[in-house]
């Protein structure tokens, strides 16, 4: 299926990439979702509303920045993904741009299901995790800069 | 919404397996205890509240952004390497 993006013009999605949020994402009405990898952007992608154009949050494979992420989610969360183990699903965490700093929510990661493709965003137990995580990029020093 | 009063050391019981008692009281501030089975969670409404402020936010990133952001990155490791 075709679906319409602001962002990355209209994309071909096979359909058993749509991912299902029947909870939603809080703050959003959006349930059907799917993952857009753009090849220059590393390990960052999208989940793009199916049905919004305008709407796309970008997400990061947590473990790309935090090596000993150790996510625990609740029973219920488990049983409402219908995963036996919480290892099995495709975690991702949303990516904030601000000005100056770029964050993640570690606290809130998208829990997939990659077998039902259900998705939600779960609170986890950990109560360690920031919502706001800064992602620490070395800034190239200005010679660098100049350079590129 | 259900309204109920409550003293020190009370305590109200939902359905049968979550109750709460009210552990301490100073001012304006309530100390719950709360003790429900591990499979429901458990939240102050202020992170609900923060994280639908924070998938707000989440949607203002750009494409181009997240390009320049990959280009750091992979500056920053080749930095790294070296």
């Amino acid at each position: 299926m075709i679906i319409n993006t602001t962002r990355f013009g209209e994309v071909e999605v096979d359909e058993e990439k749509i991912l299902n949020f029947p909870e939603g994402i809080p703050g959003f009405a959006e349930r059907q979702f799917t993952i857009i990898k753009l090849s220059n952007q590393g390990p960052f992608s999208w989940l793009q509303a199916v049905n919004d154009p305008d709407l796309a949050f970008a997400v990061a494979d947590p473990w790309t920045f935090f090596a000993d992420y150790h996510p625990e989610i609740s029973l219920s969360d488990c049983k409402s993904l219908g995963l036996e183990k919480t290892d099995e699903a495709i975690v991702f965490v949303l990516v904030v741009v601000r000005s100056e700093t770029i964050t993640v929510n570690l606290l809130a990661p998208l829990f997939i299901n990659p077998e039902t493709r259900q998705g939600k965003q779960v609170i986890l137990l950990n109560k360690e995790y920031s919502i706001r995580q800064p992602l620490l990029i070395e800034v190239p020093d200005k010679e660098e800069a100049i350079a590129s | 919404m259900l309204i109920l009063a409550r003293k020190l050391n009370e305590a109200i019981v939902i359905g049968d397996k979550i109750k709460i008692t009210i552990v301490e009281i100073s001012g304006d501030q309530v100390r719950l205890g709360i003790s429900a089975p591990k499979e429901i969670p458990v939240h102050r409404q202020e992170i609900f509240d923060e994280i639908q402020a924070e998938n707000i936010a989440a949607i203002q990133t750009d494409t181009t952004k997240l390009e320049d952001l990959d280009r750091l990155l992979r500056k920053s490791q080749r930095k790294n390497k070296q």
